[in-house]
């Protein structure tokens, strides 16, 4: 309980310093986020047109991202 | 490239690739290698412990400047500001895809070609061979150089050292500095012992 209350005042912290590095970090820890979910979907035998439909971009865009691995 | 390494060296650069893969960062930088040459004895790490530079210091540093899988404390708590809690999601990256899941996960800007050049298919926890960073080649360039000045065959650790006390500076140095010492100052003591010992 006590840490949401202090999340929620850091949420809205002005400092840009912790906002930019925030959003930073975010960006990464989405595409760590992406890699994971994208093995685990080819693993379960998603086409790269579906993979691209769930992301929102092409399977063209997919595969030349994920495809050499 | 690691034919005129000594055995030492060699091990160093070995134990770099161990020091990556303990912090869960897909590539051997300069801060690897460093924790690799650090575990040795020579006259350079004696220098180096001297001015405060020792293993575990520079490890925890590094724990600081980059943290696990690339996030450091910072980017913790920036995350956790918007309320996004690293450790949970860590947690549940673990619960579905296996121990440091998302530590490991391969990021884009990273290129996993190894030192030759050549394109990797395959990853293994174990048996990776991790891609050295830019920096991290340009260390063992200057190491390579450093050897061929002093006319030996053999490529040892303290010039592998020299190698990474690199002006342009690199994660090496940032970490020795931060650790309070002073590269240029090292790198010139360690030039003058060896000159002596010549």
């Amino acid at each position: 309980m006590t840490e949401s209350v202090d999340t929620a005042a850091a949420a809205t912290s002005q400092d840009p310093q912790v906002g930019l590095q925030a959003v930073a970090a975010l960006r990464r820890l989405a595409e760590r986020l992406e890699a994971l979910q994208v093995d685990n979907a080819r693993r379960h035998g998603w086409s790269w047109q579906q993979i691209g439909q769930a992301l929102g971009v092409s399977k063209q865009a997919v595969h030349k991202k994920h495809g050499g691995r | 490239m690691f034919e005129r390494f000594t055995a030492d060296a060699r091990q160093a650069v070995a134990r770099a690739q161990h020091e990556a893969l303990a912090f869960a960062h897909p590539w051997i930088g300069t801060e690897h290698l460093l924790l690799g040459v650090l575990a040795a004895d020579t006259p350079g790490v004696a220098l180096l412990a001297e001015a405060g530079v020792t293993r575990s210091a520079a490890r925890l540093a590094l724990d600081q400047f980059v943290g696990r899988g690339g996030f450091c404390e910072r980017d913790a708590a920036a995350l956790h500001s918007v309320g996004i809690d690293l450790a949970q999601v860590r947690h549940a990256a673990k619960a579905s895809f296996g121990p440091s899941a998302l530590d490991r996960a391969p990021v884009r800007r990273c290129r996993r070609r190894s030192l030759f050049g050549h394109y990797r298919q395959q990853r293994d926890a174990t048996t990776e061979k991790l891609p050295f960073m830019p920096r991290a080649k340009r260390a063992l360039e200057r190491a390579s150089m450093e050897a061929e000045r002093s006319r030996h065959d053999q490529l040892d650790l303290d010039q592998l050292l020299l190698g990474l006390l690199d002006p342009k500076g690199n994660m090496a140095v940032e970490l020795i500095q931060h650790l309070g010492a002073n590269p240029e100052v090292v790198c010139a003591q360690l030039r003058a012992r060896r000159d002596d010992a010549a």
